[in-house]
């Protein structure tokens, strides 16, 4: 799985969350550049990547990536650990 | 009965009701307020009487900042409205539901059609452009075989009082949930959605509400969403199986089934924070108890937050604080019951005063001259927004942290070293988005604090930039990242006592 599926991945995720038909996502998109993505749509976005990769965000973990690059790295590291 | 229907009916324009959406995709059909009355009502139904839709004191101590429409009637709202049009909900066969923002009692809302796609309809109740409450409709062939029972669910009255069940207990919760009104009272709420899906499912749905807000989360909940499958009705056994699916302890949510009374289904809730209260007996352990020893402090909004967290720890500090309040009087006047009982009487009083209004008089009553001023008064600082910048916004800041502020320091009778705290937030460097019109306001307070410190003789003015501070206008679920009021004044009461600035100088560096 490549970084860009990963990416691609959770734009898919916040697409069907915000009931959008797709949403583009750079490694320097930000929550706050896609309207809707707020607390609750990162809650259900990191519960449904939890879901889809079979891996667990510690609590820190969570708010830490600062955009979709840095939660793309998350997400591959994590699956590298399992 | 046509299954091929097209459903984009369920969303048609009608001319002769309907305000188009200057040709955007909402058609509004319907609009309402909610009442005192109709939460009355819908508690007697549903058995939801959870203190934040009926109890004005405790619902400003919630995020929704007042009482709280209950989110399953903003759904029976919509499903009956839609009832009226012939045939609107007769193969429905699921719904997902989006409990985006908190309608409150008197709030205008108003309902609108979205563009049906992939065979369903989407409904929404709004408020100025913001979506509070989203319904999807599908429609087709109904679920004919139940998911089975989970074992035997034990017997769960409707309890008359919102149960607090421990985060940690909620994973093991497994129950028969029985209704709390008849059949009947909900063919003569909701007639038309009741003949269209049976008063069995509609009460059903009521029930959702009590589920969440009355039993688990319970007390201090947040329905998120739900999604509802319709069954057939079991006609032997009223009410409904309820268990938990998951509990997430990081963002406070807990995650349940149900299955009864033609519905089933899943329930998302958040278990949010309780009232946040500074402990007194944290705060005695903190502070020497002669270390604000002839302060006498005015702290304007001290019924809660930083104000109650100032006032507590100046008192347990030696000192005295008059509190004031706008509307929380049973929450002030506990704080100096509180504090007169541990630290003396006369230590903490508290008055009623309304930012805004002529301060003089109130002062001339206060019990001054005051020798430490804190100005806490504040209106709600997170509002729902679809816009970068709201005028009325704007407008509310500023006659709270601009005007009354500027009113309550002339109206002051003069008091050669009295210093003042302007508490004013990171926000004004950050700018969080959707925020842009509480910075304005509290960047032009700092100014209006440099201006009055320049203009009378012997007062100092500190406005520290805050960061976010857990209270309960913050405590927001998921949870965001907080500092500690009683951590954040602790250390600003100690560096007023320690620095005196020379004249003419704010301070306004980060959690100074």
């Amino acid at each position: 799985m490549t970084r860009d599926e990963i990416k691609w991945k959770i734009g898919e995720l916040l697409a069907d969350f915000l009931e959008e038909d797709k949403i583009e996502l750079a490694d320097d998109t930000v929550a706050d550049d896609v309207d809707g993505w707020d607390s609750i749509t990162h809650m259900k976005l990191v519960l449904a990547v939890e879901e889809f990769y079979g891996i667990r965000f510690e609590s820190d973990e969570i708010a830490a990536p600062e955009n979709v690059g840095a939660l793309a790295d998350l997400i591959a590291n994590k699956c590298a650990e399992k | 009965m046509n299954h091929g229907r097209d459903r984009s009916e369920v969303t048609s324009l009608d001319t002769s009701t309907a305000a188009s959406a200057g040709g955007g995709p909402r058609v509004e059909v319907a609009a309402r307020q909610f009442t005192g009355d109709d939460q009355h009502l819908f508690a007697t139904l549903s058995g939801d009487s959870n203190p934040m839709h009926l109890d004005e004191d405790v619902a400003r101590l919630t995020p929704a900042g007042a009482r709280a429409v209950h989110g399953v009637h903003t759904v029976l709202w919509t499903l009956e409205t839609l009832a009226a049009r012939e045939d609107a909900l007769s193969d429905l066969a699921a719904l997902q539901v989006k409990f985006s923002n908190f309608a409150v009692v008197g709030q205008n809302v108003t309902l609108a059609l979205r563009n049906a796609k992939d065979g369903s309809a989407k409904i929404e109740v709004i408020s100025d452009g913001l979506a509070l409450t989203s319904v999807t409709l599908k429609f087709g062939a109904r679920a004919s075989v139940a998911r089975p029972s989970r074992g035997n669910p034990t017997p769960l009255p409707m309890p008359a009082t919102p149960l607090d069940p421990a985060f940690e207990t909620m994973r093991d919760f497994h129950a028969w949930l029985q209704p709390a009104a008849p059949l009947s009272a909900f063919d003569s709420a909701f007639p038309l959605l009741s003949r269209a899906l049976g008063p069995e499912r509609v009460r059903a749905l009521a029930l959702l509400s009590s589920l969440v807000g009355m039993v688990c989360p319970g007390m201090h909940s947040i329905f998120s969403e739900f999604t509802a499958e319709i069954m057939e009705i079991d006609q032997s056994r009223p009410g409904m199986e309820v268990w938990t699916r998951s509990v997430d302890t990081r963002f406070r949510r807990v995650s349940m089934g149900f299955a009864g009374s033609g519905l089933m289904g899943e329930v998302s809730a958040l278990y949010r924070f309780p009232p946040i209260e500074s402990s007194l007996a944290t705060i005695s352990t903190l502070v020497d108890p002669t270390e604000f020893a002839g302060r006498l402090a005015l702290v304007v909004g001290g019924s809660r937050g930083l104000g109650a967290a100032t006032a507590k720890l100046i008192v347990a500090g030696g000192g005295k604080a008059v509190i004031t309040f706008a509307r929380g009087v049973r929450q002030a006047e506990g704080i100096c019951r509180e504090l007169n009982s541990r630290y003396g009487a006369g230590r903490c009083s508290a008055m009623q005063f309304e930012v805004g209004l002529t301060p003089e008089a109130a002062l001339a009553d206060a019990g001054g001259p005051f020798t430490h001023i804190y100005y806490f008064a504040t209106p709600q600082i997170f509002r729902p927004a679809t816009e970068l910048f709201s005028m009325s916004d704007f407008v509310a800041f500023n006659r709270v942290y601009v005007e009354a502020f500027y009113n309550l320091i002339a109206a002051l009778p003069p008091l050669p070293g009295r210093s003042v705290c302007y508490p004013s937030s990171v926000a004004v460097e950050k700018r969080p988005k959707k925020m842009t019109a509480y910075a304005m306001a509290k960047a032009a307070g700092e100014i209006l604090c440099e201006d009055l410190q320049r203009s009378i003789p012997g007062l100092t003015i500190r406005a520290p930039r805050l960061p976010r501070i857990l209270t309960d206008q913050t405590a927001v679920v998921p949870p965001v990242e907080a500092a500690d009021a009683v951590e954040v004044m602790l250390a600003f009461l100690r560096a007023e006592t320690a620095v005196a600035p020379p004249a003419g100088h704010i301070d306004n560096k980060e959690g100074q």
